[in-house]
């Protein structure tokens, strides 16, 4: 199968802030590629040079066979891409909107049929401006799609939308993907990553630091385990640091959260726990999740703190 | 083709839906003529070289809508496209900049002359002006004074950072131009300097030129006005194009 997206040791600095610094991964024909990363670490950035919209300081991309920048009124027909932040004119309407994206398009697909995908059908005569966040968001995917393109960029697909207006753009997602097309998309929620993509890219100041399935990312942190709990009696940490196949005991507050190592480590540790005679409360065992991953390999850093500059 | 039509179609709609736009494009033009008519209800009919004041003062005010068209509208309409994001989300589809001007320059145009139209009527049914150029002279001089002060407009939107910026550069190079033009004060009572200055205004020539085309002066007497705003437009054209930015 021909990949549908290469970038080789790309870089593009704004100035003397290095966005992204000599990236290089392959995105395949249909899949769901995720990119996530903390606040600056450069994905809109490299969308942006994979769609051609910026010019690439270095490195070579290439989409669909073509050079996005060079040849971007080719490319431009067959990708569809919703940015991090876009507007319409003023006093546009949702229909309107929707009606001139088709016909921009050498291939016109149906404006209605967009609108209905994103369930925006009924609000077709509503001026732009008076749309909720979540439905502006939503024209905004509708706008993306409208003629079947058969790469689609999601930056920030669902940020501002409520958990039932989420729910129905990852079945939109699923649905792009059925249809056979591609899906590039950014995103700041884990959960959203690890249920939609079928491999995500980690960034960080700019670099690639993790690239695979979900599951093997997963897999990466090795068989981590958590055993989290209230106590309520007194507890003492070393005991509990003792037990083996513990690696480490952290406390916020009344709780405690051992990770534990090992196949068949958590059950032990629990009744260790149990034997020790302390009274706790609402015991879960825990999977390690993308978000663990996340901050595994980004290094936690405060939120806030910006990257530091070249 | 599609696009252009889709685009100029969509645009005009939004423009007749700009309450701003209407008001500076269809009726403040002719409300001036009302005003000035008024004032100059019992004013000889003959000023200069037998024609009427209202046959002098109506091509000046028409030049006046085109230059401010290009000055401010223009220029704030497509640099708060800019600025909204509105320019990058048309950037990420196949539209081409020419395109996208075209459909724009299409819909100014008509507007500016719809309000043209609007403005002679009233000065010709309310006010007795009457022109005696051929029609087809007076459309072609209006047509291109309307595209030289339109594409200005585009340039300084190519060139200007932001719409705040156009506000002072407009009001910079409107107040010159006003003042310059003829159409306030008769450049024949200002001195030689002040004269010579301003024949490098295109609102002069634009006022001569329509002024000249109203009142049936023959072309070959109007030759300089002719080339100046061409110049103007060609130059501005250029600018404009080749300056173009989707982006902030
Ligand atoms: N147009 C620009 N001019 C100058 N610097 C920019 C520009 N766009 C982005 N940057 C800088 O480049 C870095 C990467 O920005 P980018 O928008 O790609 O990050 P991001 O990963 O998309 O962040 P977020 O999650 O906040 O959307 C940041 O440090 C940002 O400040
Ligand atoms: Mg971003």
């Amino acid at each position: 199968m021909r990949s549908a997206a290469s970038v080789e040791r790309l870089s593009k600095r704004y100035g003397s802030v290095r966005a992204v610094e000599d990236v290089s991964f392959t995105i395949e024909t249909g899949e769901v590629f995720g990119i996530v990363g903390p606040n600056g670490a450069g994905k809109t950035t490299i969308l942006e040079c994979i769609e051609g919209l910026r010019r690439p300081d270095e490195g070579r991309v290439r989409v669909l066979g073509l050079d996005p920048w060079c040849e971007r009124y080719a490319l431009r027909e067959r990708i569809g891409v919703q940015l991090q932040t876009a507007a319409l004119p003023e006093r546009i309407r949702v229909g309107e909107a929707v009606t001139l994206f088709a016909d921009l398009y050498r291939r016109r697909g149906d404006p209605e049929a967009a609108l209905r995908r994103v369930g925006l059908a009924d609000r077709r005569g509503a001026a732009v401006a008076h749309l909720s966040g979540g439905q502006r968001q939503r024209l905004f995917i509708a706008l993306a799609l409208v003629h079947e393109p058969e790469v689609v960029f999601l930056d920030e697909l669902t940020t501002g939308l409520d958990p039932q207006g989420r729910r129905d753009a990852w079945d939109l997602v699923r649905d792009i993907r059925e249809r056979g097309a591609t899906v590039v998309l950014t995103t700041h929620f884990m959960e959203e990553a690890e249920r939609l993509c079928d491999r995500v890219a980690i960034f960080d100041l700019g670099r690639v630091v993790a690239l695979d399935t979900v599951g093997r990312l997963i897999a990466s942190l090795g068989e981590e385990r958590r055993v989290a709990f209230t106590h309520i009696g007194a507890l003492d940490d070393a005991a509990v640091r003792a037990l083996p196949g513990v690696v480490r005991v952290e406390r916020l507050g009344d709780r405690v959260v051992v990770s534990v190592r090992g196949a068949g480590t958590a059950g032990r540790v629990t009744t260790a726990l149990e034997e020790t005679g302390v009274a706790f409360d609402d015991l879960r065992v825990e999977r390690p999740t993308l978000e663990d991953v996340f901050l595994a390999r980004t290094g936690a850093r405060l939120p806030g703190a910006d990257a530091p500059e070249a | 083709m599609r696009a252009f039509r889709s685009l100029a179609w969509l645009f005009a709609k939004l423009a007749l839906r700009d309450p701003t736009s209407v008001f500076f494009s269809l009726a403040l033009a002719p409300a001036l003529v009302v005003l000035f008519g008024l004032a100059f209800r019992d004013a000889p009919v003959a000023l200069q070289n037998g024609i009427g004041a209202m046959d002098h003062q109506l091509p000046a005010i028409a030049a006046w809508v085109f230059a401010m068209t290009g000055l401010f509208t223009v220029p704030i309409t497509v640099l708060t496209r800019r600025e909204t994001g509105t320019l990058r989300r048309l950037q990420a589809t196949p539209l081409r900049p020419a395109t996208y001007l075209a459909a724009d320059v299409l819909v100014q145009l008509t507007q500016a002359l719809a309000g043209l139209g609007l403005l002679f009527a009233v000065g010709v049914i309310g006010f007795g002006a009457r022109p005696t150029g051929a029609p087809v002279s007076i459309l072609a001089a209006a047509l291109l004074g309307a595209l030289a002060f339109l594409a200005l407009g585009y340039s300084l939107a190519a060139v200007l950072p932001s719409s705040r910026s156009t506000l002072i550069v407009g009001n910079l190079l409107a107040v010159p131009m006003l003042f310059l033009s003829g159409a306030t004060a008769p450049l024949e009572v200002m001195p030689q300097g002040v004269r010579d200055v301003a024949a490098f205004n295109p609102l002069l020539h634009a006022v001569t030129l329509l002024r000249g085309a109203w009142n049936g002066e023959p072309c070959s007497s109007l030759v300089i006005e002719v080339a100046a705003v061409v110049a103007l437009f060609v130059a501005a054209a250029l600018v404009a194009v080749a300056r173009f930015r989707w982006e902030v």
